[in-house]
């Protein structure tokens, strides 16, 4: 055991090293950016097809595909900056975490180690679901 | 422990007997090449997902049998990041693909013959839009070529399905679905309703016949012959009966004043091999007790009892026997 | 008010109901009204598996005639309903309200009048459910209602009754989840920060917010059905441009949801016996949190994998067969963080630890073919066959019950009191174990042979007979190990062994208070200062001497009132002391309310109708309205003061606000249900509005939205007038009642100027109900402000009390606001930029 700072539960001397805003955000942006994904595949592939889109080729590919494509790239950098907002406020809250400290630090570590495990998922799962694209990049 | 042992073993060879089979109605007998490619994807995941049980399980016995303190393979936080992401992950995404790649497989690329299929209460109306057939109960197909099923409901949401072919199809009122199938080789299949349509659902099924080519052609010819042309002379005091007793209310026979779509078209109903979509076999007993009771073979189905003396329902069965066209 | 007795004898007597009867029908507790709703949910449980035991007889041989084809439709519509609807969800959630006191250290839920009223509309609901069958008109369209069989024109009166009946068990169903994630988020002990919450409080946090969403959808659609069917709108009748799939749409995105919001509990269950059999700290803890909060995010993006054969197009369908698989990654997690738990710790075989090991084997099965059934082309042939059946028993037996009775064998003694025989337990773990195994492996097998779902016969020539009798032999070795389990239940009540505080050596705090635990829950709230506060109880005093204090001052008080402390959503630091309602005639009344109007809409006799929604709007009135002799008996306690605490908060501290809140999203939900369907509607319309109606003309409604904002605005100025001085804000009030009835009138007169009505097409009962539910928003924005006017006029000086009131009145407009906004630009503004 390491010699016990003087810490207190709540009264954290000075303010957190990561907001509670940058907390929050990095907890549920990948989750979002999932659920925005998943919105927007779904319109696209269902609506956009009905509506005709996928005879409309720019480029060589259908409207369809171009549209998703911006999507799961749009909703994967959201994601991503999550993720990456995690790893920094993890780095920030490693320094200032002690084995023995107040609780608002040590949720927030938390809560960026859930952050990056989260965004670090939903990254990986946006990216499985843009897979379908590539094999369907000219039908609906 | 053992029993349970024994009893998964007792059932795994029951279902390797079973894949062997001939089955008229099963996804594990393919006889085209999407039901094929279908059953293989099946037997591969069942192949993968029977690894992943048993190592899933084996890891479980290890860890609670195992010595007192020992720790899982490379530590613990490593057991669960390769087996519950790293391995999920990767088998995950080979079956995504594999899946893609049999869905592209299941699309027919052209297709040499369409067939409407409409689903009512219960049972299949059938209509050959390019030779103008109307049938019900029972599809005829050439062999080989891709078919093109045009589906709808009357009523309720309905499903086509013959597994042997091809995965099922919804047929919705309002909407039109298709599927494209095909038989590799004559022979005769049982479809079934596969989605849930009221009291009947059970008994919704019907045969499904692939001819070879020049069979189904000359199937298509004899069809087209109109049924009042083969009515003899003795028959004509049953078809008086069919018609005094409101049958054409519901049925339509070809060639004379029937025209009703309420029930299943009966012309040629000679030739079909099953009553009440597939709920029966189509003989002489059968059909006399159909008219008279149709709810003994059926219950709950639409059609209502017809009551006549035996010497009518004899003359009406005769006229309806004699609606045959055989090829 | 509490006369003689030692402190805690009064402090017991300030939570129970009085004696007797009254006090049964008042009750609002959670521990009582968590132990009825298991008790009501395992009864339900009974008859579900009874209606099973008939359709399993049914199928034994090929063409047995044992049940015909009605019967059988009946009793498979009645045994899905209820196990899904009637028996799980809410043993869960009795379950939940029962153990969170005591696992998060509060003293009761966050309202527990709430709690009363969720399980009298719970039992009503089941009673209108059953009492089809002593009306003979026993619903028979399938749990899952598919339009248009349970449509007007092809089924009985038994759907309305289902409709009715799941129209109160979901309203049941949305409060308890509101209740369950508030309590969660505010009623945490001081000290329980998220990372130290139990792994199943996440469970029900993240199950919580998934009902909020899922069950409003199913509530929204059941209402729409039952338009159709009572009034005749066209939602679902294709002939008037409705749209069959749209209730597929619907039903789906609660339904894939629900399968989740049953397993995610379970999951929670299972890693507290795990970390019990285990005796040592859940390994990964932050990869389980990840895990069930992942599934709860990607459990709404599944629904469409229940609609693979309907024709929708392969991209779209492929997203979801890539979602779908997904799910694989976060159950993997959970499985392999279990095992390594797990491993070298050679856990004693006990009920619970048999239990644990058969969900894993089932579970584990299920999983693998719920993998199979996501894939597009392989689902074409299994759907809607004993494949899915054989599927979704092992994802919903091995998942959710097994775990269950883990739980029950683990949280028994501390609700009883008393014991389960170990013995017994066992037994009957092998007995449901093998025979589940026995009933439902063979119907994998029968699916692929082409045996379909929901069919009372099948012919022989499939060759499907010797495995129909081994599933029902099956059957019958899984019912006497049920009630095996439930004799050992019984027996364990009459004359079990003393369980004692502790039998298990727990991690949580339910088991530092006793067997069973005071009605208060905990005397004193406790201090958490670690994960596994029971392990590590030498560290259980705050190190912040105010946190002490708060502590201390809230021992055993208030005296004169129930209260609980109040936490911060994510570091749990005291926030507030939060005053509770006692016992209350209300949630009876209301619920009753509500039976009796429906009960009206099914004998087609309006009058009662009218009257039950009467009796349930002066409920709810006089439930909410804010009571001045209460506020100030609150802020007389001397508790505050002791505390230092506020009694009376606003803001992040106040529950009144997450209420709102949640209601607001149960709001968003519906709309979003709502302007979903029209635009589903519209995409399979050759012209929208469709031939024959002329678009809505703009000017009304432009002026109602404009008058709806300015309203919104009054009432926050009047916030803002009382928050920053003792003046009246009747001006504004008054103001913003002007305004919001005058956007009232707008709306109605913009309706006398259509020329549909809302039955000739689904345009026009999509663009009513949208309307309809608009105007109900507001008139309920208009109700709160005359209560808020009644309530501060003559004291307008009082800024504390007027607070909390003036904040939820703000927040209601804003929803209001945003509502108008959204409605028109739906209605009014994209048929002018989509329309053809």
């Amino acid at each position: 055991m390491k010699g016990k700072r003087e810490t207190l539960d709540y009264d954290v001397a000075g303010t957190p090293p990561v907001s509670r805003a940058t907390s929050r955000f990095s907890l549920l942006a990948g989750g979002i950016a999932w659920f925005l994904h998943l919105i927007a595949v779904y319109v696209i592939g269902e609506f956009g097809c009905v509506a005709g889109w996928g005879e409309w080729i720019v480029g060589g590919l259908s409207m369809v595909a171009w549209s998703l494509i911006a999507a799961t790239v749009l909703t994967a950098a959201l994601a991503g900056a999550a993720a990456l907002t995690a790893v920094r406020s993890r780095k920030l809250l490693g320094m200032a975490l002690g084995d023995d400290e107040a609780v608002q630090v040590e949720n927030r570590a938390f809560v960026a180690r859930l952050a990056f495990l989260a965004n670090g998922v939903f990254l990986f799962v946006i990216l499985v679901q843009a897979i379908p694209i590539f094999h369907f990049l000219q039908a609906c | 422990m053992r029993r349970t042992l024994q009893i998964s073993g007792t059932l795994g060879i029951l279902l390797f007997l079973v894949g062997c089979g001939q089955h008229v109605q099963s996804v594990l007998d393919p006889q085209s090449d999407e039901a094929s490619a279908i059953a293989d994807l099946w037997w591969a995941m069942a192949i993968v997902g029977s690894v992943v049980f048993v190592a899933v399980m084996g890891f479980f016995f290890v860890a609670v049998m195992g010595k007192d303190g020992s720790r899982p393979p490379g530590g613990a936080m490593r057991f669960i990041w390769a087996g519950g992401i790293i391995m999920p992950a990767i088998v995950l995404v080979g079956i995504l693909f594999y899946a893609l790649h049999v869905t592209l497989r299941t699309k027919a690329p052209g297709h040499i013959l369409t067939i409407e299929v409409v689903g009512h209460q219960w049972w299949w109306e059938v209509r050959y839009p390019e030779s103008g057939i109307v049938t019900a109960n029972e599809i005829h197909m050439p062999a080989g070529g891709h078919v093109l099923f045009k589906l709808s409901a009357h009523d309720v949401v309905h499903s086509f399905w013959v597994p042997n072919l091809h995965g099922k199809k919804d047929m919705l009122p309002g909407v039109t679905t298709t599927i494209a199938m095909h038989a590799r080789e004559p022979g005769v299949w049982r479809g079934q309703c596969g989605e849930f349509c009221g009291n009947q659902h059970a008994l919704m099924a019907f045969d499904l016949v692939a001819h070879a080519p020049a069979d189904f052609d000359a199937w298509v010819e004899a069809r087209q012959a109109a049924a009042s042309a083969t009515v003899q002379e003795e028959r004509t005091r049953g078809k008086e009966l069919f018609f005094q007793h409101g049958c054409q209310n519901c049925h339509a026979i070809q060639g004379t004043d029937a025209i009703s779509n309420i029930g299943p078209d009966l012309t040629h109903l000679a030739n079909r091999r099953t009553l009440g979509a597939a709920a029966t076999p189509n003989e002489r007993a059968m059909l006399a007790q159909w008219i008279v009771n149709p709810r003994a073979a059926k219950p709950g189905n639409n059609m209502p009892a017809t009551h006549l003396p035996q010497d009518e329902l004899d003359a009406l069965v005769d006229y309806l026997l004699s609606l045959d066209q055989r090829p | 008010m509490n006369g003689a007795g030692t402190r805690e004898e009064r402090f017991t007597r300030l939570w129970s109901a009085p004696p007797g009867l009254r006090g049964w029908l008042t009750e609002v507790n959670n521990q009582p009204l968590g132990k009825r709703f298991m008790i009501t949910a395992l009864i339900f449980f009974l008859l579900g598996g009874l209606q099973a035991l008939f359709l399993r007889a049914q199928l034994t041989v090929s063409g047995n005639d044992l049940i015909g084809p009605e019967v059988y439709n009946q009793l498979f519509t009645m045994h899905g309903s209820t196990m899904m609807y009637l028996f799980t969800v809410p043993l869960l959630e009795g379950l939940a309200l029962y153990l969170l006191p005591l696992m998060l250290g509060s003293r009761d839920v966050a309202f527990p009048r709430l709690t009363a009223f969720s399980y009298w509309a719970y039992l009503f609901g089941g009673i209108i459910f059953y009492a089809s069958f002593l009306f003979d008109v026993v619903p028979d369209a399938g749990w899952f209602a598919y339009t248009p069989l349970s449509g007007p024109r092809f089924s009985g009166a038994g759907v309305d009754l289902w409709l009715l009946g799941l129209a109160l068990v979901e309203v049941a169903g949305i409060t308890a989840g509101i209740e369950i994630v508030v309590t969660i988020l505010k009623f945490r002990a001081p000290g329980m920060s998220l990372n130290r919450m139990p792994i199943f409080i996440w469970a029900m946090l993240v199950a919580g917010v998934m009902i909020i969403f899922a069950f409003t959808t199913l509530l929204t659609a059941t209402f729409m059905l039952e338009l159709d069917r009572a009034v005749g709108t066209a939602f679902f009748d294709p002939g008037r441009g409705g749209n069959t799939l749209l209730w597929q749409h619907l039903f789906w995105f609660f339904g894939h949801p629900e399968v989740y919001i049953m397993f995610i509990p379970a999951t929670g269950i299972i890693s507290m016996v795990v970390t019990m059999m285990a005796r040592r700290a859940l390994v990964g803890y932050p990869l389980i949190v990840t895990a069930t909060v992942l599934i709860g995010f990607i459990s709404f993006g599944l629904w469409v994998h229940h609609m693979y054969t309907t024709g929708l197009p392969d991209l779209a369908m492929a997203f979801f067969t890539a979602a779908s698989l997904m799910i694989g990654i976060a159950s993997g997690i959970q499985v392999f963080a279990w095992i390594a738990t797990l491993w070298g710790t050679r856990p004693r075989i006990s009920p619970q630890a048999l239990f644990v090991f058969g969900f894993l084997f089932i579970f584990v099965l299920g999983g693998i073919t719920g993998v199979m059934v996501a894939v597009v082309p392989f689902d074409w042939q299994v759907h809607d066959t004993f494949f899915i059946v054989a599927h979704f028993h092992y994802v919903l037996i091995g998942g959710v019950i097994f775990p269950l009775l883990a739980g029950i064998h683990y949280w028994f003694p501390k609700i009883t009191g008393r014991l389960l025989n170990e013995g017994l337990g066992n037994h009957s773990f092998w007995w449901i174990f093998l025979g589940f195994n026995a009933t439902f492996f063979p119907m994998h097998i029968m699916g692929l042979l082409g045996m379909p779902r929901r069919v009372y016969t099948y012919p022989q020539e499939l060759g499907l007979d010797g495995l129909n009798i081994l599933a029902t032999v099956g059957a019958a070795v899984m019912t006497i190990g049920f009630l095996l389990f439930l004799w050992n239940c019984w027996k364990a009540l009459r004359d079990g062994a003393l369980a004692g505080d502790d039998p298990w050596h727990g991690d949580s705090l339910e088991w530092s208070v006793s067997s069973p635990p005071p009605v208060y829950s905990f005397i004193r709230p406790p201090m958490v200062r670690s994960r596994h506060p029971q392990w590590i109880s030498e560290m259980d005093d705050s190190r912040d001497p105010w946190v002490e204090r708060v502590r201390d001052a809230m021992d055993c008080a208030p005296m004169e009132f129930r209260a609980t402390l109040v936490t911060d959503t994510s570091h749990a630091k005291p926030e507030a002391v939060q005053p509770l309602p006692g016992p209350s005639h209300l949630p009876l009344v209301v619920a009753t309310g509500l039976l009796l109007a429906f009960v009206g809409v099914l004998m087609k006799f309006h009058l009662l109708s009218i009257g039950g929604t009467v009796v349930t709007i002066i409920g709810l009135v006089s439930w909410l309205w804010p009571d001045r002799a209460w506020i100030d008996l609150v802020r007389s306690s001397g508790i505050a003061a002791a505390t230092g605490l506020p009694v009376l908060a606003t803001g992040r501290g106040s529950t009144d606000r997450w209420a709102m809140l949640s209601f607001l999203a149960v709001l968003a939900t519906a709309f979003g249900a709502l302007f979903y369907t029209y635009f589903y509607l519209q995409l399979f319309s050759d012209s929208w509005p469709p031939d024959g109606i002329t678009r809505p003309a703009i000017v009304l409604p432009v002026i109602a939205l404009v008058l709806a904002l300015g309203a919104a605005f009054m009432a926050w100025l009047a916030r803002r007038r009382s928050d920053t001085s003792t003046d009246s804000p009747m001006l504004f009030l008054a103001g913003a009642l002007v305004l919001g009835g005058g956007s009232g009138v707008c709306h109605v007169l913009g309706w006398t100027h259509l020329n549909f009505t809302a039955v000739e097409h689904a345009y026009g009962s999509v663009f009513w109900v949208i309307s309809g539910v608009l105007l109900l928003t507001l008139l309920l924005a208009l109700i709160f402000t005359v209560a808020v006017i009644t309530f501060g006029k003559g004291h307008w000086d009082d800024r504390e009390a007027l607070a909390l009131p003036m904040e939820l009145m703000v927040l209601l407009w804003g929803g209001l606001a945003i509502a108008t906004v959204s409605v028109f630009a739906v209605l009014h503004v994209s048929p002018i930029l989509l329309g053809s």
